[in-house]
């Protein structure tokens, strides 16, 4: 029963200015909606979609479900091993992609990781391999249970960290972070690029494992809970994550038998790669998401992902369909004399960070990034409060201090995202175009905005008709 | 020939964002070919390099590296003063941190608002529905002003908010008191003990005005939108709006006024009102069915309250009746339905663009011979414009054209008052009144204004003071628009088109 | 709050000239006099109390009425302003020139805050109380006072019920609670003023009772205090106590409507919601009494 009639109203308003006006002038309280249209061409399908019966709780569920995940590190394995990768079978970040339509940077990773499986001997020699396709393959990590950031390429020699949910036992993986600058991830295949490869296989991937092993699962979810209330934000900063993970590995890392000298190497390489626990809030999040997948009727987006030439989202009620478009080039700032010329389109599997309300999401718990465009503090809180507009809850333990520990906005909603125009913020590294380069830069970027409405229109079309 | 310049300042710290935003603001310099501001790690140290500057010898993590290639040396000074400036600048602030931007869905600004709100919505009927469904999922009632909302939508949306407890106004509805708070166009009345549930805004209107001349509150008016005593829409908000009714105990007796529902529904409705505690009076407006007046004479009886003289101003005896055309010039659809019902009963046929016969429709000029009647509110007449309850123009337009017509044998003209309505429009209409009657003085003829004012003593516009400035004109101003139609009718030899 | 943050408030409220206000049933006469000058009892950031003179029946009295902002707890004496005490400065607005009440409007100077609608505060129920819920209401009053005095509480509904029934007791009853306890409404007085809305509301005779409160306030109470009195009477009261009658008749859950009126001023809430308590109590012994509760002329037309 509604009880309309029991309290002295208070006003929300959209539309003609004018009825808000005159309910003001009555003494009643009226908050007034920035309302517009929705994209373009899309009422029907939002209808459709928004009417749907399953939707409320479908998505109700989804939301139930991620919540409920709790992402623990419990292993370091080569991913020949976890995955059954054989060599000649590489993973890629985002949606499905052909050598053909290859960008530098994915096509720069490939070939050096083609030449650390012996496959060739220089990664020059690679791409005649890819181009004639003999004996190799590509598919993306989200196939795999896994994400990658970047050009996201992962060959069976690699080692992965493992992430599973207690509660229902299933996992996640994600390589290793190799480091900013010259690194097979932002397309860079020199020789100290592979070298540094082989040392994280031969070396900091076992020291990792045992260390890992002798501690026993490892809450990553907690240490992103207090990342994010000292200053980052899970995508492009990592800095106390990294930095808490160490001290959490350390003792064990110390008593592994390892000789101390490799110990100390290790550490110094994981206390100076500031992005260290990127790869891990990455599969964190990739096992929150993979929670919500599959659901009917639900709108929530499970994952977003670029594969430098393409940018794809899933959506939890359409499966395991992905809907693309062209990958746009971020907007920030560029190291040394790079460009906006020098730039790659946008790359990797780190935009699931922004899906599960990390990243872009959670800008305004880390202020220094939004200077990477020009910004301001002020506009690092208001990206984060333009993200609540197209989410459909706030997260319960991923909390932002300066918005008076307002839990971070999780769960993008298609039919939002298309109601409002407002597009997911996502912060991002820049890859240089040309293969062998690296980063280029760093700064940010939107998904491009046909994937929602295409996204929508499979949602309308599993939907009952109206 | 261009100069490179690399300088080391020692214990300059920057954070690394700045000085990409220095290098940057550098770099794009006229003159400046490249230029690089950053500490001097490895990493910038190999940078450096690769731009084909010379390496600093001794340089470290602590230090500021400072390399500008220019083509000459007024350009190289220009990209120092520039770097020296940069580095010292802080941003200034923009914002107040306390600032949130304004919501841009209703499900947005309802996480920002307590309980007990409502949604009122005036958006283009396409778009309005998903703004609707978040209302009544995030569990707040909500009115919906806008029309061409497909029936489809407007069904699920009913079925979604009986499933929250919630009840939609709407959509087509424009006129709601809730708590004594007008929404869309509505009346300023008190507190009373009269509940109405509408389907129909400026009929309910019309109520509203006559029982606060009677001294009589209302508790609630509730509307419904035009369709939901279709076969379709099955009555839903309807039942919804009885049943809060009946729970408030402010609320003595309810009227339902609508046009008459199609039967089955009405059926049901009336089976429902029956189960309710508080007696439920309908006032089904049509052909051989009591008026609108009639209704509220017959509320005020079922409430014990004497029926008053209804007010009226400037109606002095009834000259002798004459031949010509009843010209009904209206902003208010009911109001111009139930003027058609009364007026057709003595008069016959009358042309109308809402008309109550198929074959007395009016052609898209809006111009026949004989009686007519123009609701100017209609949908077809408002695309695209303000509604002639806030903008006049095509009525005043209209109202010279009649007075220059030989036919025009009586003007009856409605005015609404309330909230959300023209601020004065007797000052707009007075003046066209007084020209119009002048104009068929000029050709001989007395040309009667008969004018039925909606409005409550407590409107923003003051009903006392329009309907003394419309007499002023030589309007007959008349508080129902039933006796309104009754006079002007009466003005008029049946039948007597010339 | 801080001398500097009044400052940086003021710099950012720039008042309109016309402020539409919500008007209480019970003001509704005041605001229509002819007008008269007011004068400022108490300024406050959600609350400015003012009085004016006015003759009732041959003899003098002073009427209390407040201007509130919409955050304020909503007085059945109130003018009630549409925005928050955030976006506007009552200080401010009470100060910038003389005050007069009447002819429709509050003027304050340059100011003028028009009556754009009438606010119900006259409390209606539907029926009887019902024993569970008076119940659980008294026992969470009595866990309260219990933590807070480590005694049982008064017994109220022993205390009041003669009252209602002779003039004598009336009286006593005055002397006991009128202008007890310090502040704008003392504990006694809202205790009364519970008891008397709620009385009122549940149809019980309050005309003795009444008369021998309003005569003893005079002089003994302050003037808002008194003037809350007199509202009570007539059965005018605050939403939050609207909301308590509503869910002591009706089988639903008591908690949160009581916490509601708990959480009023310091102390007024628990005073208020004991006085409420203990009308409710008498008016279900009443009504198990005549075994139906009689019909008053609001609900008189319904066939129930």
């Amino acid at each position: 029963m509604t009880d309309l009639l029991r309290h002295d109203p208070q006003i929300i308003a959209a539309g003609v200015g004018l009825f808000a006006e005159a309910v003001s002038a009555q003494a009643v309280p009226v908050t007034t909606v920035d309302w517009r249209p929705p994209m373009a061409g899309t009422e029907q399908d939002l209808a459709r979609v928004i009417a749907d019966p399953r939707r409320a709780a479908a998505n109700a569920e989804a939301i139930r479900r991620m919540l409920a995940v709790r992402a623990n590190l419990v292993d370091v394995v080569p991913a020949g091993e976890l995955l059954g990768l054989q060599p000649g079978r590489f993973l890629h970040a985002g949606p499905p992609l052909r050598w053909e339509h290859a960008s530098g940077p994915m096509r720069g990773a490939l070939m050096g990781a083609a030449a650390l499986e012996g496959l060739v001997d220089r990664p020059q020699d690679a791409e005649r391999l890819f181009a004639s396709g003999a004996g190799v393959s590509l598919e993306p990590c989200h196939h795999h249970g896994a994400v990658g950031p970047m050009a996201g390429v992962v060959s069976p020699s690699m080692w992965m960290f493992v992430l599973e949910d207690p509660a229902t036992g299933a996992r996640t993986c994600c390589s290793l972070n190799e480091g900013l600058g010259k690194v097979l991830r932002y397309g860079a295949y020199a020789p100290e690029v592979l070298e540094r490869l082989r040392w994280m296989s031969g070396s900091l991937g076992p020291l990792l494992q045992a260390a890992v092993r002798a501690h026993g699962p490892l809450d990553i979810t907690a240490i992103i809970a207090q990342m994010l209330q000292m200053g980052d934000e899970g995508h492009n900063r990592n800095r106390a994550g990294t930095l808490m993970l160490l001290r959490e590995l350390m003792p064990e890392m110390i008593t592994s038998g390892a000789d101390a000298e490799e110990v100390a190497v290790a550490a110094r390489f994981i206390g100076g790669n500031d992005h260290f626990f990127l790869n891990l809030v990455m599969p964190a999040c990739k096992l929150t998401l993979d929670a919500a997948r599959n659901i009917p009727g639900s709108t929530l987006v499970v994952a977003m992902a670029r594969n430098g030439t393409e940018f794809g989202i899933q959506v939890s009620g359409t499966g395991d369909q992905w809907f693309t478009g062209p990958a746009q080039v971020a907007e920030g700032l560029f190291l040394g004399g790079y460009g906006p010329e020098d730039a790659n389109p946008d790359i990797g599997d780190s935009a699931i960070t922004e899906t599960a309300g990390l990243g872009g999401f959670a800008m305004a718990a880390a202020p220094a990034i939004v200077r990477f465009v020009g910004g301001t503090a002020l506009d690092a809180l208001a990206a984060t409060q333009r993200m609540y507009e197209i989410t459909l809850e706030e997260h319960n333990q991923f909390t932002v201090p300066i918005l008076d520990f307002r839990g971070t906005p999780l769960g993008i909603d298609v039919t939002k995202v298309v109601r409002t125009g407002i597009l997911p913020q996502i912060n991002t590294g820049m890859a240089g175009k040309v293969a062998g380069v690296g980063q280029v830069g760093a700064g940010l970027v939107t998904p491009p905005a046909v994937v929602f409405p295409a996204a929508l229109a499979a949602l309308a079309s599993a939907a009952p008709a109206l | 020939m261009s100069i490179d310049h690399v300088e080391v300042r020692s214990g300059a710290y920057a954070d690394s964002v700045t000085l990409m935003r220095v290098s940057r603001r550098v770099g794009r310099l006229e003159g400046v070919g490249a230029a690089l501001v950053a500490m001097a790690s490895e990493l910038n140290l190999e940078l450096l390099a690769g731009m084909g500057f010379a390496p600093p010898r001794h340089a470290g993590i602590n230090d500021l590296l400072v390399a500008i290639r220019a083509q000459d040396e007024d350009a190289l000074q220009a990209a120092l003063a520039t770097t020296a400036e940069a580095l010292t600048a802080r941003p200034a602030a923009s914002a107040s941190a306390g600032d949130v931007p304004a919501p841009r869905t209703v499900g947005a600004a309802s996480r920002s608002v307590g309980g007990g709100a409502l949604v009122l919505l005036s958006l283009p009927g396409q778009y309005v529905f998903a703004e609707a469904v978040d209302a009544v999922e995030s569990g707040r009632d909500v009115m919906v002003f806008s029309d061409n909302m497909p029936l489809a939508q407007e069904v699920r949306l009913k079925e979604i908010a009986a499933e929250h407890g919630r009840l939609v106004m709407g959509p087509d509805c424009g006129t709601a008191v809730v708590r004594g708070t007008g929404l869309g166009f509505a009346n300023a009345v008190d507190p009373g003990p009269v509940g109405i549930v509408a389907a129909s805004g400026t009929g309910a209107q019309q109520v509203l005005t006559l029982l606060d001349a009677a001294g009589v509150g209302v508790s609630a008016l509730l509307g419904v939108g035009g369709r939901d005593l279709s076969t379709a829409v099955a009555g839903r908000s309807t039942v919804t709006a009885l049943d809060a009714l009946d729970a408030d105990p402010d609320t003595e007796l309810i009227m339902v006024v609508s046009k008459p529902p199609a039967a089955e529904i009405a059926a049901a409705v009336r089976a429902h009102a029956a189960t309710l505690r508080t007696p439920v009076q309908f006032a089904l407006l049509g052909r051989g069915r009591p008026d609108l007046t009639a209704a509220v004479e017959a509320a005020l009886n079922a409430l014990g309250r004497a029926v008053p003289r209804w007010p009226s101003w400037g109606t002095g005896d009834t000259p002798a009746a004459r031949p010509g055309a009843l010209r009904g010039l209206y902003t208010g659809g009911t109001l111009c339905d139930e003027a058609m019902v009364i007026a057709s009963e003595a008069l016959g046929a009358i042309r109308s663009n809402i008309p109550l016969e198929p074959e007395w429709a009016l052609p898209d000029s809006l111009r026949a011979p004989g009686h007519l009647m123009i609701d100017f509110g209609d949908d077809a007449l408002t695309v695209g414009r303000p509604h002639p309850m806030i903008d006049p123009s095509q009525r005043l337009a209209r109202i010279a054209d009649e007075a220059v017509d030989p036919e025009c044998g009586v003007l009856l003209l409605d005015v609404v008052l309330g909230h959300a309505a023209h601020d004065d429009p007797a000052a707009e209409l007075a003046p066209a009144v007084r020209a119009g009657r002048e104009t068929a003085r000029a050709r001989g003829a007395e040309l009667p204004v008969v004018i039925s004012l909606v409005g409550s003593e407590r409107d923003p516009q003051g009903t006392s003071r329009q309907a003394e400035t419309l007499r002023d004109a030589g309007a007959e101003v008349f508080a129902s628009n039933a006796q309104a139609v009754r006079h002007a009718v009466s003005l008029l030899t049946p039948g007597g088109t010339r | 709050m801080s001398t500097s943050a009044k400052t940086a408030k003021h710099r950012h409220t720039d008042h309109p000239d016309v402020l539409p206000a919500g008007v209480a049933q019970g003001v509704r006469d005041l605001l229509e006099d002819t007008p008269r000058v007011a004068h400022i009892l108490g300024t406050f950031p959600t609350a400015v109390y003012l009085s004016v003179r006015e003759s009732a029946g041959g003899a003098a009295r002073t009427r209390v009425f407040a201007l509130l902002t919409a955050d304020a707890i909503r007085l059945p004496c109130g003018l009630v302003l549409g925005v928050p005490s955030s976006r506007i400065c009552l200080p401010d607005l009470v100060n910038a020139g003389p005050v007069v009440l009447g002819g429709g409007a509050l003027r304050l100077g340059p100011h003028t805050v028009t009556g754009a609608r009438t606010l119900r505060t006259r409390m209606v129920v539907d029926g009887a109380p019902l024993a569970g819920q008076i119940a659980e209401a008294g026992a969470r009053l009595r866990a309260i006072e219990r933590a807070r005095s480590g005694l049982p509480g008064l017994d109220l509904p022993g205390l009041l019920a003669p009252a209602l029934r002779g003039r004598r007791e009336a009286q006593r009853v005055s002397r006991e609670l009128v202008g007890r306890g310090p502040g704008l409404t003392p504990a006694g007085d809202d205790v009364l003023a519970g008891f008397l809305v709620a009385a009122t509301a549940f149809r019980l005779d309050t005309d003795m009772l009444l008369d021998a409160v309003l005569d003893r306030a005079i002089g003994r109470t302050p003037d808002l205090s008194a003037q809350l009195l007199r509202h009570a009477g007539a059965g005018e009261g605050l939403p939050q106590v609207q909301t308590l009658l509503t869910v002591l008749t009706a089988a639903r859950p008591i908690g949160p409507a009581l916490d509601a009126v708990l959480r009023i001023g310091h102390s007024s809430g628990y005073a208020l919601a004991s006085g409420v308590h203990a009308a409710a109590a008498l008016a279900h012994n009443a009504a198990r009494h005549r075994r139906t509760v009689r019909p008053s002329p609001s609900t008189g037309r319904r066939g129930s």
